[in-house]
């Protein structure tokens, strides 16, 4: 087989792969691009992209259907699924269409089929018409990461789904279990709830998003348990005692002992594993970690110094906006800029209802990390914004170093978290002080004020609430 | 009061020096002769040691500047005292403030903090300049490393820490690299002399070919003799005498020129540089007076200035005074070279590979020990018969070396 020789080969047009494409490609590299499956990967055809649209459209259904008391009145408030996923399939197409587009602007060629490593600077990709070989100067893996799945939970993708075939709403369950409190998992759970479901969570931690900030974390779980989810943390789905047509009976090991619940519909969300399996990374010398990830630089360079890896399948935390940045660096690297993935922080959103946004560390990470640490709080039940929006649940914390004052985490847990968070970003970046926050004039009103006056509070100086 | 120290005069004629390296910080105590800071100068690297006991209060140029003599450098205080007043020294903060910051200049412990406080496109400055931010002392708020402060580091990086560790990049073809150096220390001084020389002296060379077969007999003689006293000999204190009997029939070449003074001023003691490479660069430590030194002793001076130079401890003193300058390239094999004058002076030697070479002799074809020496002069001060008579003294005493016998040279 002769391989087609390119300048830059990345495998995996998903949000990691196409900005390193695009990048790649405003850098005057000839790009090709692999894609196995859809071009846009998870983000934009089951990830990010389709389960805001769900999030989204179930947050319509519940603002209308709480309407009355604001005085809005609506007969009857129904769901037509098919219209719903509907809606939802043109909102990925036109995103998928998008990212298409403008790769073929940036003369980027796209080939579908499996990758595969045959060498140091060779791949093969299997596609629909055979096999075809490539010869890089330099690779970008940003082949993604996939559900994993549990022996006693056999996904059928009919009464037991992973977050891939959940995305398409099929039906709305009326009991839904939901196996893993980790992101996706409480996404899911936020959907089916939304629409009418009783929703079950299985958390096998000591509690739902491991390793988040615990005031933040219980702040989510108190909202969430109003609105009738139930959670159990250190608990376990052992696995289902007896099924039938429309129900599943699973047992549960929780703290309290073993509990046999009724459910129409399980979801298995417990986490994600790097797509190596078929990428065949030791052909090329790759380097896994101990934990499967790909091993990366600061420069996003593998063990094989024509090859680089970012995003997903290089390891937590695995978001869009991580992959992006790193594809990004990971281009400008090829074109021999000076360029690192040296962020302080990532932030990190989680879509449920309320949201929760964090960046930086939690008051928990900043102890353990040495800091004399110093928090300030400010609860929304205290923000003029949040009552007239008729959403009073949340809380906005503040990490602060408290020896220089510098901030070092921010936690949000309200409406509209994941828009307000880039300012923790921003300032961490800036190496910006808790008292910076504190006095930069926030628009009112406004949920963002909540950052403020939490800043305030941790000089013991916030207006609206008794400064502890 | 705080004291204000000055940079010194560290020698004659140098008028000011470029800072390499500041051996304390700020806030620091300092005891009288202990290490302050490394200035270079136009000739040699000089450490200079504090005047007296007290607290660095202020250090008024970061690593890199040059500064004039005279000019303010270090404020030193007592233990507790500021460095208040006029000048530069207002609204320095106390020394206290500065270890309290945490950031560039400390190594942080903890976290995030392990990196310096800066923002993320000084980070991608210092990144792009090749610079580790934890080297950068950093001037904004709390410690933060500031723009200012990262293109302050690079105007000064021949003695910046530690440029950032890369792993050799891929996108790099064959062990080449494209990079950027700013142009510090010896090699500022280097292009400035050649530079200077190329504008001002009217080069011109004359070149004899010179049959060193007497010399390669003679000096295999006395290789052992000269090993069993410790040196390791080799023809350059030969050729050096011949050049002193060169000079004394054409003091001219052994003459510098006074541009201001419109004065040619002859020297009356015949002191020789000799070049030498080092990995920083070129220096030109002299051998002074060679007229009263033996070849042995020429041969020991030699040795001596080219293992302090490779080890970067010429003084002051080594390198200046020089009269006339010799080449060695032929110590690497080259064959023939146009050598550029060390101004102000008006002539070098250039001195090449001895090969055996096929050559007429009385008609006959014969294999003989040969030599290309290439005076390059300044035609302003030396003219070409002169400098071509010289070569032709300085050929005469190498190729017959027992002259030098003769004559006592």
């Amino acid at each position: 087989m002769t391989a087609t020789d390119v300048e830059v080969l990345v495998i995996g047009s998903g949000p990691g792969g196409y900005h390193a494409a695009i990048r790649a490609a405003q850098l005057g590299k000839k790009v090709t691009v692999i894609e196995r499956d859809r071009v846009g990967g998870v983000c934009l055809n089951w990830g990010c992209i389709p389960t805001k649209a769900l999030l989204h459209a179930g947050e319509l259904h519940r603002q209308v259907s709480r309407g009355a008391e604001m005085g809005i009145l609506v007969k009857e408030v129904s769901v037509d699924l098919q219209a719903l996923n509907g809606w939802k399939d043109r909102v990925v197409a036109r995103m998928t269409g998008g990212v298409s587009a403008l790769l073929r602007s940036g003369k980027i060629a796209l080939v579908e089929g499996q990758a595969r490593f045959s060498g140091q600077d060779t791949v093969e990709v299997a596609g629909k018409d055979g096999k075809t070989a490539y010869r890089f100067d330099h690779a970008v893996i940003a082949c993604g990461a996939s559900p994993i799945s549990l022996d006693a939970f056999e996904v059928d993708q009919k009464q037991i789904l992973d977050s891939n075939a959940a995305v398409q709403l099929e039906r709305i369950p009326k009991r839904a279990l939901v196996i893993g409190g980790g992101a996706i998992g409480l996404e899911f759970a936020t959907v089916y709830n939304r629409f009418g479901a009783e929703v079950t969570v299985v958390e096998f931690f000591d509690q739902i998003l491991p390793g988040a900030d615990v005031d933040m974390v219980k702040a989510l779980q108190r909202a969430m348990s109003k609105q009738g989810v139930e959670f159990h943390v250190q608990s376990k789905a052992l696995g289902v005692l007896k099924r039938t047509k429309t129900s599943l009976r699973v047992e549960i090991e929780t703290p309290e002992g073993k509990k046999s619940l009724e459910f129409d519909l399980v979801l298995v969300a417990v986490g994600r594993r790097p797509n190596t399996a078929g990428l065949a990374p030791e052909a090329a010398a790759v380097r896994l970690d101990d934990r499967g990830f790909i091993a990366v630089d600061q420069q996003r360079r593998t063990s094989n110094p024509k090859v680089l890896a970012i995003g997903d399948v290089t390891g937590n935390p695995m978001v869009a906006h991580k992959a992006m940045k790193e594809g990004i660096v990971a281009a400008e690297v090829i074109a021999g800029r000076k360029s690192a993935f040296d962020v302080l922080a990532i932030p990190v959103c989680v879509y449920t209802e309320p949201q929760l946004a964090t960046v930086g560390l939690s008051e928990e990470e900043a102890k353990q990390q040495g800091y004399g640490v110093k928090v300030g709080k400010f609860p929304l039940a205290a923000s003029g914004r949040a009552a007239t929006m008729g959403e009073p649940e949340g809380l906005v914390k503040v990490v602060g170093d408290a020896e220089t004052d510098r901030l070092l985490g921010l936690h949000i847990v309200g409406p509209g978290a994941s828009e307000i968070v880039s300012e923790g970003a921003l300032a961490i970046e800036l190496g910006a002080t808790v008292e910076d926050i504190g006095l930069t004039v926030h628009p009112h009103p406004t949920l963002s004020e909540a950052v403020m006056e939490a800043a305030e509070n941790l000089h013991k100086r916030a207006i609206h609430i008794a400064n502890r | 009061m705080p004291i204000h120290f000055k940079m010194p005069e560290l020698a004659e004629s140098v008028v000011e020096g470029e800072i390499l390296k500041w051996f304390v910080n700020e806030g620091d105590r300092i005891h009288k002769d202990q290490p302050l800071v490394e200035i270079m100068t136009d000739k040699v690297t000089v450490e200079v040691p504090s005047p007296y006991d007290g607290v660095i209060l202020k250090v008024l140029h970061p690593v890199g500047a040059i500064v004039p003599v005279h000019q303010d450098l270090v404020i030193i205080g007592a233990e507790g005292e500021t460095a208040g007043g006029d000048g530069p020294a207002v609204g320095v903060a106390p020394p206290a403030r500065t270890q309290h910051s945490r950031g560039a200049a400390e190594p942080a412990t903890r976290g995030d903090a392990g990196r310096p406080l800066a923002a993320p496109a000084v980070r991608k400055l210092a990144r792009e300049k090749g610079l580790d931010l934890s080297g950068i002392r950093g001037t904004g708020e709390g410690g933060r490393v500031t723009r200012e402060d990262v293109e302050g580091a690079a105007a000064g990086r021949l003695a910046a820490p530690a440029a950032v560790e890369q792993p050799a990049a891929p996108v790099q073809a064959r062990g080449l690299e494209s990079k950027r150096v700013p142009l510090r220390g010896l090699r500022r001084r280097i292009a400035q002399q050649m530079a200077t020389a190329k504008r001002t002296a009217a080069h011109t060379l004359t070149v004899d070919e010179v049959d060193c077969t007497s010399l390669v007999e003679l000096r295999a003689r006395m290789k052992p003799e000269a090993e069993r006293r410790g040196v390791k000999l080799t023809y350059l204190p030969f050729i050096i005498k011949a050049v002193l009997a060169g000079i004394r029939e054409y003091p001219m070449v052994n003459a510098s020129l006074d541009d201001e003074r419109q004065e040619v001023v002859y020297h009356g003691q015949f002191n020789v540089g000799i070049a030498i490479a080092t990995k920083d660069g070129l220096v030109v430590p002299v051998i002074k007076d060679v007229a009263g030194l033996s070849i042995l002793e020429i041969a020991r001076r030699i040795e001596d200035l080219a293992g302090r130079a490779q080890a970067g401890k010429l003084t002051l003193e080594d390198v200046t005074g020089g009269t006339f300058s010799i080449t060695n390239i032929g110590s690497i094999g080259a064959l023939f070279s146009f050598p550029v004058i060390n101004v102000p002076e008006v002539c070098i030697l250039g001195v090449h590979t001895i090969q055996k070479r096929a050559v007429v002799k009385e008609d006959r074809i014969v294999i003989r020990e040969m030599m290309y020496l290439s005076t390059s002069f300044d035609h302003r001060v030396v003219d070409g018969a002169e400098a071509a008579l010289f070569s032709r003294v300085v050929k005469r005493y190498i190729e017959e070396p027992e002259l030098l016998l003769l004559e006592g040279l």
